[in-house]
Formats: structure tokens, C-alpha cells, sequence
């Protein structure tokens, strides 16, 4: 099973996500605070989807820092927010997507499954 | 005759707002109170010496540009601009330009009334501001919300309760109206500020126009939407804006032609751009709402489309968003004869051909 690491300090997004990717297939696990991402505490996964917006650190640092790590800069990373800039600020910290908040679960489902298939 | 000029000079003289007159040279004729505390000259410093002074240097063009029109007989509108104070200081102003005749009728000069809208500004800043954390703030929760209800619709529909389903379609739907109402009052209060970044890449607006007939057709059956042109016409924009804007005038033929009926969109080039007319056969607008239509929260109060949904920021953003193009937009329209949008759009920096 695909295994996604979705990263979000608000568990109102977390959770439906959540249900909405397991109910696709895959195996997620839900992260609530982007440090333990830098701290490097995690299996690598398939994909991660990230919140721009989380307490105490800024989700386009981690992925930054992803991308920088050689074992895992070839893992998709797809960053949500409400700026309306998130697509230009994405490409910068070198992520593979963007979604504007609010998105339909199914443009979140259908680009998973572009880069992970079933 | 004296007495009316005694009138005449004390109503300038008292009045707040600044009220100058100039020559056909911009150079300063006459300089009231209003204009003293306003630009901080006083008349001796003003008066021989040329307007510009108290402008900004990119505006002194467009000065020149008005002036000359004025010259040539044509109204210039009231306009917004920055003036500087003599102590450096910047205010917003809204100023009317209108020509000053001699007895035989010659335009010898041109008044100028200003008026300080700083106030006003700062408000509609403030206002702005507001709109825009406001709306901002919206977006998680609308989102969180249209997930569950996506997954419930979801859920529903794999069971035969019918009535759960049309119940949840329709909370759904009710939610990509509000989901458009956040985006338009974000949009409006970007565009205000000049924020709208443009995306610009090379695509054929006819298959952007095409792809947009498509899903606007499934909106209604009593609507035919027509594209009246096959050629390949490439330019250089935002195709996401400009699929707003496409979207939005389409949908507004759709809203106000309640009987429904052909929808024309037709594609043409000008020289330096091309040229999208949306025309419809609807119940039109006299000419009174169709000067201000392209207007921020301005509406047509009409009982046949009372009951559409919208605050009147549609057409304020299509507009905003073709300006930032470079591009303009315009209307025709006939009451109970249906109305023609037209917009033009440059072919923009990328344009090979």
C-alpha cells in the first residue's frame, strides 16, 4: 500500500483528508506539527502533503529541508494553503504541487494519484 | 452683473476645496485658500509658475494629456491622483478639469477643483483590509466543511437514500457558491491593491473559450452557446484569469436572458491584439446602468433579476482583470434587446508570429 505523510496543525483539514485518502487506498499518516519532519522522525513515505501554515514552523521550510535530503528529494511534495501566491511560493521551496485552499478533495485525490497511481 | 462676480469670487475664495485656474501652458492664472492649504504655496508663490510643482512626475503626462483634451472640446471625468504638499507631504485628491472661456467662447484656460479624498482612501484601505483577513480567515474552515460534505455525499450516494442525497447535492452546491463569494471578495480587494500578479503563458483563446462553453452549457438547456470563429488566435496572458472572465460574462448572458436563446462569443484580431464580443439576446440595460456597470458592488435593480444571487463584484473584477492585461472592456446593449460585452487584450510580451 502507498504510504502518505500529510502535515497540518488543523485537524478540521487533517482529518477529512485523512479519511478522503484512506477511502482511496492508501495508508496515511497524520502529522500534526512540521517539526518532527525536520527532526527527521518518520518512514519515508510515497508522497507528503503539506500545510504551508504550521505552528512553529513555516510547511515551505520543510519542504525545503525535504528537498535537500538526499534520500528523499525524489519523494512528491504537494503544499496546500489559502495565499492565493501558494503555486509561485511552492516552485520556489522546490515542491512538485500546489493546491489553494479551499480545493475539491477530488483535484487533492486525483493529483496523488497522478504521482503515486492506485 | 458686479454683484454676481462679487458672488462668484467669494464662493472660490471661502471654498475648501482648491480651485486654480491655469493657461493653455499649465502655468498658474489664479489660486484660492483652498488651493493654499491644500498645496501649501501661497497665491504670490503660485500664481506664473507652473502646475507641476504640486504633481507627481509620472502624472505630469497625463496632465498634458487632458489638458489637451479639454483644449480639443472633449469632457475629461473626474479623476483620482496624488498631489504633493510644498512640505513633501503626499494627499489623494479627486480632481474635475473643465475649461475656462473668454466672452467670445475660446477656451483660454482650464479650472481645476481638487478635492482631498485621503480620508475616504484610508477608509476604503481599511475596509479592504478588513475584506481581505476576513475572507482569508473563511478559506480553512470552508474548506474543512466542503470536505465532509464532500465525503458524505460520497458515502450517500453508494446508498439508495434519495432524499439524503438531494439534501447533501444541494448543501454542496450552496457551498461552491459561498467558496465563489469568499474568491470574488478576495480578487476584489487584490485588485484594489493592485495585487493581481499575472500568470502569463501562450495559449489559443479559442480553445480556452471552447472548454468554457463546454461546462457553462451543461448550466442551462434553453441556452445555445455559440463560438463564432475556428481560427487559431494565440496570445500571451493569465489563462486562468482570463478563463474567469470568460466564465463570468458567459454566465451573465446566461443570467440575464432568462427566456434563454443563442449566446454568440466571437473571436476576432485588431492589429495589435484580439477582440472577444459575448453577445446576447436578454432583456438588456438602458444606458443610465450601462455606465456603470463595470462599477464595484453596483447592481442592476431589476424585479426580472432580483432574485440572482451576486453583491455586484462580477464584472468589477472582469474589468480589473482585463485592464491589468492591457486590454479594455466595453458593453452595448439595448433594453429588451439583449446586450453585447466586448474586451480586447494585447497579444502580449510573448508573441511570435
Amino acid at each position: 500500500m502507498k504510504q502518505i505523510i500529510i502535515v497540518d496543525d488543523d485537524i478540521n483539514i487533517l482529518d477529512p483528508m485523512t479519511i478522503i485518502l484512506e477511502g482511496a487506498g492508501y495508508a496515511v499518516t497524520a502529522v500534526s506539527n512540521g517539526t518532527s519532519l525536520l527532526n527527521r522522525e518518520f518512514t519515508a513515505p510515497d508522497i507528503f502533503i503539506i500545510d504551508k501554515q504550521l505552528s512553529g514552523v513555516d510547511g515551505l521550510d520543510v519542504c525545503r529541508f525535504l528537498k535537500t535530503q538526499d534520500d528523499l528529494k525524489h519523494i512528491p511534495v504537494v503544499m496546500i494553503s489559502a495565499s492565493p501566491n501558494i503555486h509561485a511560493l511552492a516552485k520556489d521551496a522546490m515542491a512538485n504541487e500546489a493546491l489553494e485552499k479551499p480545493f475539491k478533495m477530488k483535484e487533492l485525490r486525483d493529483m496523488v494519484l497522478k504521482h503515486l497511481g492506485k | 452683473m458686479k454683484q454676481n462676480q462679487y458672488l462668484l469670487a467669494s464662493i472660490v475664495e471661502s471654498s475648501q476645496d482648491s480651485i486654480v485656474t491655469i493657461d493653455l501652458n499649465r502655468i498658474v492664472t489664479s489660486w484660492n485658500k483652498g488651493a493654499e492649504s491644500m498645496y501649501g504655496y501661497s497665491a504670490e508663490e503660485a500664481i506664473g509658475n507652473s502646475l507641476e510643482r504640486v504633481m507627481l512626475p509620472k502624472d505630469i503626462q497625463d496632465m498634458i494629456n487632458k489638458v489637451n483634451d479639454i483644449i480639443h472640446e472633449m469632457t475629461v471625468p473626474i479623476y483620482e491622483t496624488i498631489r504633493v504638499h510644498k512640505n513633501t507631504r503626499q494627499a489623494d485628491l479627486e480632481i474635475l478639469l473643465s475649461p475656462v472661456r473668454d466672452e467670445t467662447g475660446k477656451i483660454i484656460g482650464i479650472s481645476t477643483v481638487a478635492r482631498d479624498i485621503s480620508v475616504r482612501k484610508m477608509q476604503e484601505q481599511q475596509k479592504d483590509d478588513f475584506i481581505g483577513v476576513a475572507s482569508h480567515e473563511l478559506k480553512s474552515p470552508v474548506t474543512s466543511i466542503k470536505a465532509y460534505t464532500e465525503i458524505l455525499l460520497e458515502r450517500l450516494e453508494r446508498s439508495d437514500d434519495e432524499t439524503s442525497i438531494s439534501l447533501a447535492r444541494k448543501l454542496d452546491k450552496q457551498l461552491d457558491r459561498l467558496v465563489d463569494l469568499i474568491r470574488n471578495l478576495l480578487d476584489t480587494t487584490k485588485l484594489a491593491a493592485g495585487e493581481i500578479l499575472l500568470h502569463r503563458e501562450c495559449f489559443n483563446i479559442n480553445s480556452l473559450i471552447e472548454e468554457q462553453i463546454e461546462v457553462l452549457q451543461l448550466v442551462s438547456d434553453k441556452h445555445t452557446l455559440i463560438l463564432n470563429t475556428e481560427d487559431v488566435l494565440l496570445i500571451s496572458a493569465d489563462r486562468k484569469l482570463i478563463g474567469q472572465v470568460l466564465t463570468n460574462l458567459i454566465s451573465n448572458a446566461i443570467k440575464y436572458s432568462p427566456k434563454g436563446g443563442k449566446i454568440i462569443i466571437t473571436t476576432s484580431e485588431t492589429g495589435n491584439g484580439i477582440k472577444v464580443d459575448v453577445q446576447d439576446s436578454g432583456i438588456g440595460m438602458p444606458d443610465a446602468v450601462r455606465e456603470k456597470i463595470f462599477d464595484r458592488y453596483f447592481r442592476v435593480s431589476n424585479p426580472l433579476t432580483a432574485t440572482s444571487p451576486g453583491i455586484g463584484l462580477g464584472l468589477f473584477i472582469t474589468a480589473g482583470i482585463i485592464r491589468q492585461h492591457g486590454g479594455t472592456i466595453s458593453v452595448e446593449s439595448k433594453e429588451g434587446a439583449g446586450s453585447t460585452f466586448s474586451f480586447t487584450l494585447p497579444y502580449g510580451e510573448q508573441h511570435f508570429s
